[in-house]
């Protein structure tokens, strides 16, 4: 048996509600399939048990994880022992505030989570109104109280900028807030407006008004400063941490190391392979078109990888090694990606370090167009 | 169907102005005759092109064999020629005229003679063909047969008394149109024992069977195993095969005077079926060439360029196949600094450049940059030259020019009387000059205009439309040329003038337009990761000035539990977007801002 380590990523879909800008694969009200559910997703473990993986990493994420019975969570924590090695380096529940009680966190210590990410998002009550999140601020700063007292000595909030209505003070003062109470590692995301979300239908009738693309860049900009004053490094485009306190997690789907996603609607890289699970619940219990019998289950090119390893790289402070890159390129190609590096750092939108390119603070707020002129070059 | 007497083929056309039909009535004869099964009938059969079908339009002539039992008992061949119907083809349609006795005049019964229905019709009464209206769509609420019978006597001067009144759609009366089509068109003549003439109508090129010509054959006849000659060039061939058109090629054993249909001998250079030519026998040849049709002239020009340089012969391979059985194409090499090597065409309207150009990108799947049309100006030189100018960018300095011409038109627009103030508004903003305005019938006129043919090559047919709800229609003919105060205007990206944008104008409108242009531009391309200065310029003057700021942010938020679907799916689509792409220079331009700058208003 190799013992080979994977990430391990596991999807609870079930939300109290959902979010005005929320689009992603989670379901308000229907906590009743959570039993039926946590026993499909044991199954689906059952799928990786000949392969003797440890589990490397391991990430519950949703939806809200912390909506559900804790037993519905232990029930999937056993069903990992079953199938994987249980010797975690990290392992991380997402909790939202206003779900995940003292009590509650008090027993993820004991299933053997040590990190919690909590879903702040601002500290702002006008801001947490306008994007429709359940708690305030009051139940965000007790969350992070009550992780301490329950024994998390890595915890980490979300927050979200460029909510409309929300100025450049209003996130800084939040991150500012995030540092004050000690939280060891914050994600900065910026919103996205999505299709047939009620936040972009509010947008559309004109009841908000968006956040213009200068704007943005004067938040991202400033909460980065506040955090690097605050003693946060930005290890990735959204992500900034105490040293140390990196997600290792993360870091694999940026370095694409394996890991497998679980659950409905979860996704996987694994033997470079790309597989995902069909997006509802029902869908998810009911079919045979699970984990690494999905429909969508596709081999992964040289070229689709060398194109992985910029998309993601990029994003990292740690950059992606030219070498990696080279050694699978034809000599036409290993110079076209020379003289585009070039032009890129000339354009200062790279910086170049041995043969370790990394995105500078420009090249960060337009990687999709850095990353498309070096996949153009293989 | 071998046997039958020249008496029984009817050979007619069906010319009808655009959307009112004529498509449909064919779809409905090939059914009605058993010629296509119901069951494998969709919908605009003879438009074998996907654009076609998608524009609802005809660009390519056809010809389809259809057998009718007629009321009489006696069995007939139908020998059916499909013609386009849009104004830029009006060439197309007089060819398939020439093929044919008699032609079927289709008018919708609401919207009643339209400027194209009198254009077709008076080309076929030109063309000695017995002419039947046939008043279509009388199944609408709003169909008044009796009024549009009575303005087809009044304003075409045709015996309408007999005009089947049918709905193709439905299939009503639609074989009163197939007893017409026995009735009233004259059997074809000629003789089977006269030296063959056989008029080439249309052509085709196919991998395997080399150029094929659609044929009607006057005189005499032909088949496998003739030894034919080209009469144009006397360049002679084998034939391979012969046959008629069911509407697929179905080969018979030989063509006698009075049949359309095709002949194959392995012809491999397209030129050798020019359309027009006749073609005989070299055994027992013809004295003379049957009259051929006018020639025919390209008035728009433009510069189509390979997206991708590497693709030039490609792109001349395409041209090629394309003309062979387009007569009204032309192209000739020529470069520019800006796209590299390419090849300056000639067209006969603006939709004809654009479905060229839509065929080179799904029949031979090449991505294309066009440059702005143009008309051919006349330059009077200080010398006392004239030079004709179809290049933009070609245009000599001013100071040696002494004046300029531009093309003009004389443009027939037939409209409801309500729209009359906004076309002579809209013609005036054209710098038309009002000739006449006739009454047609109590509400409706032909206004005479005429018309710079630079001012109605890009849009104006689209805002005619719009300005009068789609009541109003236009036909136009070229009717010689004006002195003009003419300039060229020239587009700067980042300082360097992009000369595949170069224009010319009138001077009164160049401020006007290079603001347009310069706004358009901005909105077409996209941000950079630099701000790109867009300036509108004559000679040395900028005239009008915008700016593409450089681009803020172009990043996606996390990847959700390691899903980077959406970010290859992003990554996808910007490689595409990227081909698209021409570099001038630093600056990235899309292919589309090439057409987007030529809609103004």
């Amino acid at each position: 048996m190799s013992n080979k380590g994977v990430s391990l990523y596991v999807h609870i879909p079930y939300c109290r509600r959902k979010c005005r800008y929320c689009d992603f694969a989670s379901f308000a009200g229907r906590g009743d399939t959570a039993q039926a559910y946590a026993k499909r997703v044991v199954d689906e473990l059952l799928q990786y048990k000949d392969e003797g993986l440890t589990a490397r990493t391991v990430f519950f994420g949703g939806g809200t994880p912390s909506e559900v019975d804790t037993d519905v969570i232990k029930t999937i924590v056993n069903g990992i022992k079953e199938s994987f090695v249980w010797a975690p380096v990290e392992a991380t529940i997402e909790c939202n505030p206003c779900s995940a009680t003292l009590q509650k966190l008090t027993e993820y210590r004991a299933m053997g989570f040590d990190r919690v990410s909590i879903g702040v998002q601002s500290f702002d009550e006008a801001v947490l109104k306008t994007i429709g999140r359940v708690h305030d601020s009051r139940e965000a700063m007790d969350c992070i109280k009550n992780a301490r007292l329950a024994g998390f000595k890595n915890v980490s909030i979300d927050l979200m900028f460029s909510i409309p209505g929300q100025t450049a003070e209003m996130l800084t003062e939040s991150a500012e807030l995030a540092a004050e109470l000690g939280v060891d590692h914050v994600s900065v995301y910026s919103l996205i407006l999505e299709e047939g979300t009620p936040l972009t239908e509010a947008v559309d009738r004109g009841e908000l008004e968006t956040v213009g693309e200068d704007e943005d860049r004067l938040m991202y900009g400033s909460v980065c400063e506040l955090l690097a004053k605050k003693g946060y490094k930005r290890y990735e485009v959204s992500n900034f941490a105490k040293d140390g306190f990196e997600s290792k997690h993360n870091m694999a789907y940026w370095q694409r190391l394996d890991y497998i996603g679980v659950g409905s609607a979860a996704h996987s890289c694994y033997m470079e392979e790309r597989y995902s699970n069909p997006v509802t619940i029902e869908g998810y219990i009911s079919s045979d078109k699970v984990g690494r019998h999905a429909e969508d289950r596709v081999s992964l090119t040289d070229t689709d990888i060398l194109e992985e390893t910029v998309m993601l790289g990029l994003r990292t402070a740690a950059g992606v090694n030219v070498k990696r890159l080279t050694e699978k390129l034809s000599d036409k190609g290993q110079a076209r990606l020379t003289d585009v590096i070039n032009k890129l750092v000339n354009e200062c939108l790279l910086s170049c370090d041995g043969d370790v390119i990394r995105a500078t603070d420009k090249g960060l707020d337009v990687l999709n167009r850095v990353i498309l002129e070096i996949v153009s070059a293989f | 169907m071998p046997g039958i007497a020249k008496e029984n083929i009817r050979n007619f056309s069906i010319i009808a102005h655009i959307d009112h039909g004529k498509s449909t009535l064919a779809d409905r004869l090939l059914e009605r005759t058993g010629r296509v099964a119901q069951r494998d009938m969709v919908a605009q059969i003879l438009d074998s092109m996907d654009l076609e079908k998608e524009k609802g339009i005809t660009i390519k002539s056809r010809a389809v064999r259809l057998s009718y039992t007629a009321k009489n008992g006696e069995d007939y061949v139908l020998n059916l020629i499909d013609t386009p119907g849009h104004v830029d083809f009006t060439y197309e349609v007089s060819r398939s005229l020439a093929a044919c006795e008699g032609a079927l005049l289709v008018v919708d019964a609401s919207q009643g003679i339209e400027a194209q229905t009198l254009a077709n019709a008076y080309l076929a009464i030109e063309n000695d063909l017995e002419v039947i209206p046939v008043i279509n769509k009388v199944d609408l609420p709003s169909a008044e047969p009796e009024r549009v019978r009575g303005e087809i006597e009044d304003v075409i001067g045709l015996d309408a008394s007999m005009a089947p009144l049918i709905s193709a759609k439905t299939g009503l009366n639609i074989d009163d149109v197939l007893e017409a089509i026995v009735n009233y068109i004259p059997s074809p003549e000629g003789n089977d024992d006269a030296p063959l003439q056989a008029l080439i109508f249309d052509s085709f090129y196919d991998s395997y069977k080399g150029a094929i010509a659609y044929v009607r054959i006057k005189e005499g006849t032909v088949q496998v195993g003739d030894t034919i000659i080209m009469m144009s060039n006397g360049h002679s061939f084998e034939v391979t095969e012969v046959g008629f058109f069911t509407p697929d090629m179905s080969p018979c054993d030989v063509l006698r005077a009075g049949d359309v249909g095709y002949i194959c001998a392995s012809i491999k250079n397209v030129q050798d079926t020019t359309v027009g030519d006749t073609i005989t026998k070299q055994s027992n040849k013809a004295k003379e060439p049957l009259p051929g049709y006018r020639a025919v002239q390209p008035m728009v020009f433009a510069g189509f360029y390979p997206a991708d340089g590497s693709n030039y012969d490609a792109l001349r391979d395409a041209l090629e196949k394309l003309k062979l059985n387009d007569a009204a194409l032309t192209f000739e090499a020529e470069t520019s600094t800006a796209l590299g090597f390419g090849f300056r065409c000639g067209f006969l309207g603006l939709l004809h450049m654009d479905i060229i150009q839509e065929r080179i990108d799904r029949e031979f799947n090449l991505d294309i940059v066009t440059t702005s049309p143009s008309v051919i100006y006349k330059l009077m030189m200080t010398s006392g030259e004239v030079v004709e100018l179809s290049n933009p960018t070609n245009m000599p300095d001013a100071t040696l020019i002494e004046y300029m011409e531009e093309p003009v038109v004389e443009a027939h627009i037939m409209t409801p009387n309500d729209f009359v103030g906004g076309i002579m508004e809209l013609c005036q903003d054209r710098r038309g000059t009002y000739i006449d305005m006739e009454y047609m019938e109590e509400n409706r006129v032909i206004l005479k205009y005429i018309l710079p043919l630079n001012e109605i090559i890009y849009d104006f047919f689209d805002i005619l439309k719009s300005r009068t709800r789609g009541y109003a229609s236009l036909d136009y003919e070229l009717s010689g040329y004006r002195r003009s105060e003419l300039v060229k205007l020239d587009i700067l990206l980042n300082g360097d003038i992009i000369d595949a944008f170069s224009m010319i104008v009138h001077k009164e409108k160049s401020y006007a337009k290079g603001r347009f242009v310069a706004q358009k531009l901005k909105d077409v391309i996209p941000q950079q990761m630099f701000e790109i200065p867009i300036q509108a310029a004559i000679g040395n003057k900028v005239i009008a000035r915008e700016t593409i700021r450089a681009l803020r942010k172009d990043v996606l938020a996390k990847c959700y539990g390691g899903d980077i679907t959406r970010k290859k799916k992003l990554l996808e689509k910007q490689k595409e977007g990227k081909k698209k792409m021409r570099q001038f220079g630093t600056v990235e331009v899309p292919s589309e801002a090439f057409m987007a700058v030529l809609k103004f208003e």
